[in-house]
C-alpha cells in the first residue's frame, strides 16, 4: 500500500480566531501596543516639560480634554489585561522558589505580584502627594 | 444507557482525495469514554475505522485525538462530558495517515534529536555502583519526567502549526528535563537543538500545550524556564569563556 498523508492546512493569519484560549492569547499580546503607547505619551510630556511652563500646560489640557480622558481609559483598561494575564503567567516564568523545604505555591507567587502592584502604587502616590 | 451521534473524520489514502465525516448512532454506557464508543463503532457498526489505542489508562499516549476541537486523549475524555454530539478528528497539526492515525515521523525525529536520555558527567562502571540523587535532586525535574509522547501539546500549539521546524513542547520538555538532572552531562549536546531558534526561542509563551497536557508536565514551563537557562549560558559564554561546557 502506498502512502499519501493528507496535510491540513492551518489559516495562516486567522488561526487565533479559532479558539477562544488563541484569541485571549493574542489580545495578551496585542495590549502591549496599549501600553507602549501611554509610555510614548509619558515621555511626550517630558519633552513638553523641557520645552517651558507654555508647552507642558498645553500637554496637560490635551491629556485633560475629553478625547485625552477617552483615550487614557481605553488604554488603562488594555494594560489591566495586560497585567493581570501576565501576572496569571508568571509562576511558568520563573525557576521555582522554595522556603527551606516547601516550595512556594505557583499562586503566592501571582499574589506577591499583586503586592508588588500595590507597593509601587503607593509608593508614586505618595511621592505625588496623592496619599 | 445514552444513544450518541459520534461523527468520526474518515480518509482512506487508497480512495480519498479529502477527508470527510461520517455519523455513526452510538449506544454508550454512562461511564464510558470516548474510546469506547469508538471501538463500539469498530466492534459493531463499521470495522474499517482506523485509529491508534493500546492501554486505555491514560499511560501510553497513543489514543490522542481531536474531541469536539480540542486535543485529548480518547481514553480519558468522558462521554459525560459531552452533552450534545461529539466529533472526533485525528491530532491537528499532523498529516493523516488514515482515518485517525496521524504521521508521527516528525515528532520522533525530534525526539531522537533531544537526546531524552542521561549521558553521564562521567562514565562509571557498575562495580562503582548506581547514580545517585536526593529527592531535591529529582524534584528539579520530575514533572518533566511525566510525559508519556502522546503528542497532544504538538496539537495545540499554534506556533507548531504555523512552522513545523519547531522543534516543539515535548521534545523541548524532554531535553530540559534531562539538562536538570543531577547525573547527567549532556546539556552541551543538547544545546544545539534547544537553544537554536527554531527551539526554545520560537516558543512565544502561548501556553496552550500546558492547558491540553493530560499528564501535567507543564511543557510551557519548562521552555520558559529553558530561555532563561539559554540566555544565561549565552551570556557566560562571553564574560567566562573558560566555563563553555
Amino acid at each position: 500500500m502506498s502512502r499519501k498523508p493528507y496535510v491540513r492546512e492551518v489559516p495562516k493569519f486567522t488561526w487565533w480566531l479559532k479558539k477562544k484560549f488563541y484569541t485571549e492569547y493574542m489580545l495578551r499580546e496585542a495590549t502591549c501596543i496599549a501600553v507602549a503607547i501611554y509610555s510614548a505619551l509619558l515621555i511626550l510630556g517630558l519633552i513638553r516639560l523641557s520645552e517651558g511652563p507654555a508647552e507642558y500646560t498645553a500637554y496637560l489640557l490635551a491629556m485633560r480634554s475629553p478625547l485625552g480622558i477617552i483615550l487614557q481609559l481605553i488604554i488603562l483598561a488594555f494594560a489591566l489585561y495586560h497585567t493581570i494575564t501576565w501576572f496569571k503567567l508568571a509562576p511558568k516564568g520563573m525557576p521555582p522558589i522554595r522556603i527551606g523545604d516547601e516550595k512556594v505555591e505557583p499562586k503566592m507567587i501571582v499574589a506577591a505580584h499583586y503586592a508588588g502592584w500595590v507597593g509601587v502604587s503607593l509608593v508614586i502616590l505618595l511621592f505625588v502627594g496623592l496619599v | 444507557m445514552r444513544q450518541i451521534e459520534l461523527e468520526i473524520l474518515r480518509y482512506d489514502p487508497e480512495t480519498d482525495s479529502e477527508p470527510h465525516f461520517e455519523t455513526y448512532q452510538v449506544p454508550c454506557d454512562e461511564n464510558w469514554v470516548v474510546l469506547d464508543a469508538i471501538n463500539h463503532v469498530k466492534d459493531h457498526i463499521d470495522r474499517s475505522v482506523t485509529y491508534r489505542w493500546s492501554c486505555h489508562m491514560a499511560v501510553c499516549g497513543s489514543c490522542g485525538m481531536m474531541v469536539n476541537g480540542e486535543p485529548m486523549l480518547s481514553c480519558k475524555a468522558f462521554i459525560r462530558d459531552y452533552p450534545g454530539k461529539i466529533r472526533v478528528e485525528p491530532l491537528a497539526n499532523f498529516p493523516i495517515e488514515k482515518d485517525l492515525v496521524v504521521v508521527m515521523d516528525d515528532f520522533m525525529e525530534k525526539l531522537k534529536a533531544s537526546k531524552p536520555y542521561i549521558i553521564p558527567k562521567e562514565p562509571k562502571s557498575v562495580d562503582e555502583g548506581a547514580y545517585t540523587q536526593t529527592p531535591l535532586q529529582l524534584e528539579a525535574f520530575r514533572q518533566y519526567a511525566m510525559c508519556i509522547n502522546c503528542m497532544l501539546c504538538y496539537a495545540a500549539c499554534p506556533q507548531y502549526a504555523l512552522n513545523d521546524e519547531f522543534v516543539g513542547p515535548a521534545a523541548l520538555a524532554l531535553t530540559y528535563r534531562y539538562n536538570m538532572d543531577s547525573r547527567d552531562g549532556g546539556k552541551a549536546q543538547r544545546a544545539a537543538m534547544f537553544a537554536k531558534s527554531e527551539g526554545v526561542w520560537e516558543c512565544s509563551f502561548v501556553g496552550a500545550c500546558s492547558e491540553a497536557c493530560p499528564k501535567h508536565v507543564d511543557p510551557a514551563q519548562a521552555i520558559q524556564l529553558g530561555k532563561m537557562d539559554s540566555a544565561i549560558d549565552y551570556f557566560k559564554s562571553f564574560l567566562m569563556p573558560w566555563s563553555r561546557s
